[in-house]
C-alpha cells in the first residue's frame, strides 16, 4: 500500500511539474505565435488555465505526502542516521519544509492569478509562480535522490 | 462589508512568518508517534513509544495563526505596502528553514 501510495505521489509529482513549468516558461517568455516553433507554441498557452491543476495538484501531493511520511520516518530516516547520512536528512527536511511554505502560498497563488485581479503585479504573479516552481523542481528531485539512496520497497 | 472575510494574501504572508517563528521556536501544535500511532500536545515529551513527528504539528499551528490573522486583516491593508513585494515573504521563510537546518551539512 505504501509503495502504491509513494509511486502515486511520484506521478503526481511529475504532472504538478510539468503544470507549474509550462505555466512558468510561459510567464517569463509571453509569446503569441500560435503556428509557430514548439518553442513559441509550449509558451503561448493560456496561463491562468493551469492555476486550479496547480493548486489541485500541489494540495494532493501535499496530503499524499504526509501520509506515507509516517514510513519515511521509520523504514527510511533511521537507517539514514545509522549510515550518518545527516546530509540526506538534511535534504528531506528541506524538502518538507518548503513543501509546507508552498502549501501556505497556495491561496496567495490562486488569488495573484485570478481572471482580472492583479493585472497590474506582474512582478507578484511573476515571483510567487517562480517561487512555486522552484519548491515543486526542489521537492521532486530531492524525493528521487533519497528514493535512489532507499526506497520504501 | 463582510465581517471576517478570509484574506489570502494575508493567509500566506502570516504562514510564512507563523511557519518560520513555530519552527524556529519548536512549537508544534502536537507531536505524532508514527511506531505506535500516538499523539501528544505540544513538542515530543513520551518516552519510549519511537521517533516524534513534529511537522504536523507546525503545519497545523502555523495554518491556525495564519487563518486567524487573514480573518482579522484584510488584504488590502496589505496590498498598499507589499505591493511588487510579496515574494520576499516565502523567500525569507525558505532561506530561514535552510538556516535552521544547517548542521545537517556541517
Amino acid at each position: 500500500m505504501i509503495v502504491a501510495l509513494l509511486i502515486l505521489h511520484s506521478l503526481v509529482g511529475v504532472t504538478l511539474l510539468g503544470a507549474i513549468t509550462h505555466q512558468s516558461v510561459s510567464l517569463i517568455r509571453r509569446g503569441t505565435a500560435a503556428g509557430g516553433s514548439f518553442i513559441d507554441r509550449y509558451r503561448s498557452v493560456n496561463q491562468t488555465t493551469f492555476t486550479v491543476a496547480v493548486v489541485a495538484l500541489f494540495a494532493g501531493n501535499v496530503i499524499l505526502g504526509a501520509i506515507i511520511y509516517p514510513s519515511y520516518r521509520l523504514d527510511v530516516r533511521i537507517p539514514f542516521e545509522e549510515m550518518s547520512l545527516g546530509w540526506a536528512i538534511g535534504l528531506f527536511e528541506l524538502k518538507e519544509h518548503f513543501a509546507g511554505i508552498g502549501f501556505g502560498l497556495l491561496p496567495a497563488y490562486a488569488y495573484i492569478w485570478q481572471v482580472g485581479a492583479f493585472e497590474d503585479r506582474r512582478r507578484d504573479r511573476l515571483v510567487i509562480t517562480l517561487i512555486l516552481a522552484v519548491i515543486v523542481w526542489w521537492d521532486f528531485l530531492v524525493g528521487h535522490i533519497l528514493n535512489n539512496l532507499r526506497g520504501l520497497g | 462589508m463582510k465581517p471576517f472575510r478570509f484574506a489570502p494574501l494575508t493567509f500566506s504572508v502570516a504562514f510564512c512568518c507563523a511557519y518560520v517563528a513555530v519552527f524556529a521556536l519548536n512549537l508544534p501544535l502536537f507531536s505524532y508517534y508514527p511506531l505506535h500511532g500516538q499523539f501528544a500536545w505540544g513538542r515530543g515529551v513520551l518516552h519510549s513509544v519511537g521517533p516524534a513527528m513534529a511537522w504536523y504539528g507546525l503545519m497545523t499551528s502555523a495554518t491556525l495563526i495564519a487563518g486567524l490573522v487573514a480573518l482579522c486583516v484584510p488584504d488590502r491593508s496589505l496590498e498598499r505596502v507589499l505591493r511588487g513585494y510579496l515574494g520576499v515573504f516565502p523567500v525569507a521563510a525558505m532561506a530561514s528553514c535552510a538556516w535552521l537546518l544547517r548542521h545537517f551539512f556541517a
